[in-house]
């Protein structure tokens, strides 16, 4: 502690807050020195986290205040607490997969702090070398560990300089060698005077690093302590010892033969875990949240990948997925009820119904009578209040939702009832009717497994609690032993690191994984089509010209490029769209209305005039379409499919009343100039094309509006995390295709000469196919503007080279088809495998 | 206050009120009509409708399609290449000799199937997105089509086949029929046999179909399957009835099947559909076109009526209304457009998927 001053750097005063019904903070003040470690602990649930997201301007207080560095935070905004001098390193960091470490870091920086393009690297390996973080910072973000995700995080955090830095359970991706030197860091950031707030689970690591402590319970303060003067079982008190707000039911008698055996399983996130739940028998899964308990159970449920042997009624089961375990007798009631529990736009009925339509059926026929009285009956049984089982499920309670997916499980009369966070979200009320429930269950003859991150409940609830820490089974509780403290002190006491995996249960699932991830990352370069479709250019080229010399002449060669301008303007209108994961189909019907405008405008009797008129009138119209297409994603929140298909409809509409049959000529000046090229050879509006790729090429790397771009795209929700502003990225994105198409009209117009209407439709699918050809990601955040060019050009010369190589007409269609179904596989399962290993590291 | 326990409420008032979303096209249908007369006085007439029946009973069967694969969360761009393909093979097949015409239409289903497997396959196994997936499948499509045909098509639709697709029953042409006993039954499918409780629940929630167990791939690749069916049918119902068709007749139908299936209340990205609501989008959609033809507005001043109606229709089904009136009232500031809704920020545990 070598520079404590008495000086507050964060003071939170009084500070209240409600999510509906659940007081989460109940008046809790913390004051937080310069120069001194302060520990934030708490059970699960306890308010830490809500806590410190009022601190950093991320949730509004609904009273007390907030003060930063002396200052008080005026509005909720995390920006504005950024400004005062505070830094947030949260659990999930904020690091947009798709761009690497470098672009990660910088988009993060407030435009004072931004280094200049070409000091970048050398600044961000000096913010990297200062967290003792070995990282190439060129490396893409989705391939790093979940441990250097955290290390990206805090290089960011302290490039900011911060007066308060947050760390909100840093530890909890790292392994033991990590844990050790962020610590060292932690001490470094310390004696050069910053308030250091550590938000963790886990009483070993908190006696180690922090000064001094405050424990939350229930939302109150327990007290602010100097650190020395506690011992790991005066903290654990302070922790533990929640009022009971809920009756439980009486625990079970004797247990009857055994139901479920889970011998050896491991996945992802959890090791070794042997289990067996006996008829009649409550089994908890405990553990800080995110230690591999919520896997395991799901793993169960066959909704993780996992290796090992599960046995039902002492029958070997495979459970390859939820269906399998569906059929082995296992229910299912998942924790996020909105998501997997319920569906969302249906009746109560067809919600509690949905996995037992057999039991009501003859013939396949579901017979409505009997499907209303058993589900009736169920609901009677469970007192699910709601106006009407035709009601819908969303308009019930929290509690009585959660009781309409129990009824589902029981209507389907499993053998075994896998619970993952019961009560969450659930009130006092029904809560109590939830445990009697579950208990009848079990009385009834079922093996229940409830997982759940309130040690109180599963102390009220269950016959036998297994604890999980870092993926493995550290302490098993039976009868008397099952005590709130006993269970929360085997969580938050174990603090051994993240077993090393390789070697034994997990070893097949990696393996692969590692053996796809070749393929993947082989794939997932931005660039990486580049050279590829280069090639494809290349030899089709070989192999057309050895048919027919006439080929590779300049004539053809001037004219193929000249053809493939228009084709290359419009795809890069459309991989500005695509990189933000959206799309426009409009652009097609753009080019023609353009084509129409030019042609009206741009005549041989208006001259030069004419044609300046008629291209800014055009600009205008690509920007005006753009700014709809824009706005009706953004604001009407349509999706972009239908957005986009909709003025697909209109523009074309628009495009045929002002021209109905094909009129207007392109003067012969514009199109000679237009067509003019470098040696006959090389068209001149070709090279602007190729400029223009370079260019855009240029900014998607290294300007911020380019890193925005793909931010946003390979997640809204963590570029606003970021700080990026999603919407007005999406909509410039939409302008700026609407211009590329604009343009492109232009080059269109140099190859049909008239105003056609409806000469751009087939534009639409052929834009797409470029971008996807080259190299792009219809999921957005990942793409190539040179990619883009060369696809481009290929599908161009594919129809160039149909004649010389005489190929039927088929060829034309089949080609680029086959071409984009090909590419999309390829892509879509790197993408898979970058899932998969995303979540292997974040495990 | 106690709230009545479920089993007690009037299940048939509820049920017509959840079809609500499905019904307002009808109603809408039903204005239009009633004020058609008013407008154009021409129609109305039985000559009017006779006109505009057979293409809407062709709309109409390729949008039931198009409705099952958008109630999956998907969305069908190869009606073009499936549709046209439908319209070749039961020309070519037969080849002008009407004893083979049983082969051609056996050769049409099975075309449109196996486009329809393709597609289901490329989303579900290849995880290919569905806009990329059928817009590839639908080059391939065209591009066997232009193989079969070398570009035109030398042969008439079989006779019989032309007198099968241009009786009238009552007066209303087959194929109106046609279209409103496949649309009937696959309502009745849909809400009372057990696989089409499944397809909807799996429509409605694939999350939490799966982990219900539901086999939700399959229901998404039969989606897929039986749209391929029913654009190849359509297409031979269309080469039947003008004889000797166009290559590109598809063209013609990819946006409407999209135009109806919105106005017909179905939910993109999946959810609760219905193909009685799509129906209702055709019938509206075929009598928007006759009224203004009647009038003599041109196809052109139509496509923009037509697009202007599916984003007004498309933006007031996706305005979140509920959600906006609170919001107003808890956040006067608002924000940029469209900056991400803030969740629970840090309370919620991520699960992965």
């Amino acid at each position: 502690m070598s520079e404590t001053t008495d000086r507050v750097e964060l003071r939170l005063t009084d500070v209240h807050k409600a999510f509906g019904g659940v007081r989460a903070l109940k008046g809790v003040s913390l004051a937080v020195r310069a120069g001194e470690v302060h520990a934030l602990l708490g059970e699960n649930g306890a308010g830490k986290s809500t806590l410190m997201a009022i601190a950093a301007g991320s949730l509004a207080p609904d009273a007390g205040t907030v003060e930063i560095g002396g200052a008080p935070l005026t509005h909720t905004s995390p920006s504005a607490a950024q400004a005062l001098g505070l830094a947030v390193v949260y659990q999930h960091p904020a690091i947009a997969d798709d761009l690497t470490v470098l672009e990660n870091m910088l988009l993060a920086m407030p435009a004072g702090r931004r280094p200049r393009f070409g000091a970048a690297e050398r600044w961000a390996r000096e913010q990297l070398d200062a967290v003792g973080a070995r990282i190439d910072p060129h490396r893409r973000a989705a391939d790093l560990t979940a441990a250097e995700h955290q290390l990206v995080e805090i290089a960011k955090a302290l490039a900011l300089e911060p007066r308060v830095l947050i760390l909100d359970e840093p530890t909890a991706a790292l392994g033991a060698a990590e844990v050790d030197h962020l610590f060292e860091q932690v001490r470094a950031i310390r004696d050069r005077g910053t308030a250091v707030v550590y938000i963790s689970h886990r009483i070993p690591e908190v006696t180690e690093i922090s000064d001094r402590l405050t424990v939350l319970r229930d939302g109150e303060h327990r007290g602010t302590f100097p650190t020395a003067e506690l011992s790991e079982d005066d903290i654990l008190d302070l922790i533990v010892g929640r009022r009971i707000d809920a009756v439980f039911p009486d625990k079970g008698a004797s247990p009857g033969d055994e139901v479920l055996r889970v011998e050896g399983l491991s996945g992802e996130a959890f090791d070794d875990v042997s289990l067996r739940v006996r008829a009649g028998e409550i089994v908890g899964l405990a553990g800080v949240v995110g230690n591999g308990q919520q896997e395991l159970v799901r793993a169960l449920a066959g909704l993780e990948p996992h290796t090992g042997a599960i046995r039902v009624n002492g029958r070997d089961v495979r459970i390859a997925g939820p269906v399998d375990a569906r059929r082995a007798g296992i229910a299912f009631v998942p924790a996020d009820r909105q998501r997997e529990g319920l569906f969302g736009s249906l009746s109560v009925r067809e919600n509690a119904a949905a996995t037992s339509l057999d039991a009501y059926a003859r013939g396949g026929l579901v017979r409505p009578s009997a499907e209303r009285a058993a589900v009736a009956a169920q609901s009677a049984a469970l007192a699910v209040k709601a106006p009407s089982p035709e009601a819908g499920v969303m308009t019930l309670s929290g509690g009585n939702q959660q009781k309409v997916v129990f009824a589902r499980a029981l209507l389907s009369d499993p053998d075994v009832l896998l619970c993952d966070e019961p009560t969450q979200g659930v009130d006092v009320g029904a809560r109590v009717e939830i445990y009697a429930l579950i208990r009848e269950l079990a009385d009834a003859g079922k093996a229940v497994v409830v997982c759940s991150s309130d040690a109180l409940e599963l102390e009220g609830l269950c016959d036998r609690v297994v604890i999980l820490s870092r993926g493995s089974v550290v302490a098993e509780l039976t009868g008397d032993e099952i005590t709130e403290a006993a269970i929360t002190g085997a969580a938050v006491t174990a603090s051994g690191a993240r077993r090393t995996r390789g070697t034994e249960g997990g070893a097949a699932p990696r393996a692969a994984a590692a053996r796809t991830g070749a393929l993947a990352r082989l794939l997932r370069g931005d660039n990486v089509a580049v050279p590829i479709v280069a090639l494809m250019i290349v030899l089709l080229a070989i192999v057309t010209t050895t048919q027919d010399s006439a080929f590779l002449g300049a004539f053809n060669v001037d004219n193929l490029l000249l053809l493939s301008t228009a084709l290359i303007l419009v795809s890069l209108g459309q991989l500005i769209v695509l990189l933000t994961a959206g799309v426009d189909l409009s652009v097609g019907p753009m080019m023609g209305l353009g084509l129409v405008v030019l042609t009206s405008f741009a005549t041989d009797e208006r001259g030069t005039g004419g044609f300046v008129a008629g291209f800014v009138l055009l600009l205008l119209t690509g920007l005006a379409v753009g700014a709809v297409n824009g706005a009706l994603v953004r604001l009407a929140r349509i999706p972009p499919v239908i957005a986009t298909l909709a003025t697909f409809i209109a523009i074309q509409g628009v495009a045929l009343i002002l021209n109905p049959v094909p009129e207007g000529l392109l003067a012969m000046s514009a199109s000679e100039t237009l067509r003019s090229s470098i040696g006959g050879l090389v068209p001149w509006a070709f090279a602007v094309a190729v400029a223009l790729a370079v260019g855009l090429e240029l900014a998607l790397r290294r300007r911020r509006v380019g890193m925005a771009l793909r931010a946003v795209g390979s997640s809204e929700a963590t570029a606003h995390r970021i700080g990026v502003r999603v919407g007005w990225t999406v909509f410039g994105a939409y302008v700026a295709c609407g211009l590329f198409a604009a343009l492109a009209s232009v080059m269109l117009a140099v190859q049909i000469g008239t105003g056609d209407a409806t000469a751009g439709q087939a534009y639409t699918l052929q834009s797409i196919a470029a971008v996807v050809v080259g190299g792009a990601s219809i999921f957005g955040g990942r793409g190539s503007f040179l990619g883009a060019l060369l696809g481009a050009l290929l599908l161009t010369e594919v129809i160039n080279a149909l004649p010389f190589l005489q190929l039927g007409n088929a060829w034309q269609f089949w080609v680029p088809g086959g071409v984009v179904l090909i590419a999309a596989a390829l892509f879509a399962r790197a993408e898979r495998a970058d899932r998969r290993a995303a979540q292997a590291n974040t495990a | 206050m106690p709230a009545p326990t479920a089993g007690t409420g009037r299940p048939r008032f509820a049920a017509l009120r959840r079809e609500g979303s499905f019904t307002a096209i009808w109603v809408v249908a039903a204005l239009l009509f009633a004020v058609s007369p008013l407008i154009a006085s021409g129609s109305l007439s039985q000559a009017s409708l006779n006109a505009m029946l057979p293409f809407a009973g062709v709309l109409a069967i390729a949008a039931i399609g198009q409705t099952l694969v958008i109630q999956q969360g998907g969305l069908d761009l190869s009606v073009p290449g499936t549709f046209s393909l439908g319209v070749v093979l039961v020309v070519m097949v037969p080849g002008g000799d009407a004893s083979k015409l049983w082969l051609g239409l056996l050769v049409v289903v099975a075309a449109g199937l196996a486009a329809g497997l393709a597609n289901g396959l490329a989303v579900t196994r290849l995880g290919i997105t569905p806009l990329v997936a059928t817009l590839g499948m639908n080059g391939v499509l065209l591009g066997v089509q232009q193989q079969v045909t070398h570009g035109s098509i030398n042969y008439t639709a079989p006779a019989n086949w032309a007198d099968v697709v241009g009786q009238k029953l009552l007066g209303v042409t087959v194929i109106a029929w046609i279209a409103l006993v496949v649309t009937v039954l696959v309502a009745i499918a849909m809400r009372r046999t057990v696989w089409g409780r499944e397809f909807e629940l799996v429509g409605a929630g694939p999350r939490a179909a799966r982990a219900a167990g539901l086999p939700v791939a399959r229901h998404q690749v039969a989606a897929y399957a039986i749209a391929g069916v029913c654009y190849a049918t359509a297409g031979a119902l269309v080469a039947g009835f003008l004889g000797r068709p166009q290559l590109d007749a598809g063209n013609e139908y990819l946006l409407p099947t999209i135009a109806v299936v919105v106005l017909g209340g179905t939910a993109l990205g999946g959810g609760r559909g219905s193909v009685l609501g799509t129906l209702g989008g055709v019938v509206f959609l075929a009598q928007l076109d006759q009224l203004l033809n009647v009038l003599g507005v041109t196809t052109a001043v139509q496509y923009v009526i037509q697009g202007a109606i599916v984003a007004l229709g498309m933006g007031l089904r996706s305005v979140p209304w509920h959600a906006l009136r609170a919001r107003r009232s808890r956040d006067p500031a608002g924000s940029a457009p469209g900056a991400p809704r803030p969740g629970p920020p840090l309370t919620t545990r991520t699960s992965s998927p």
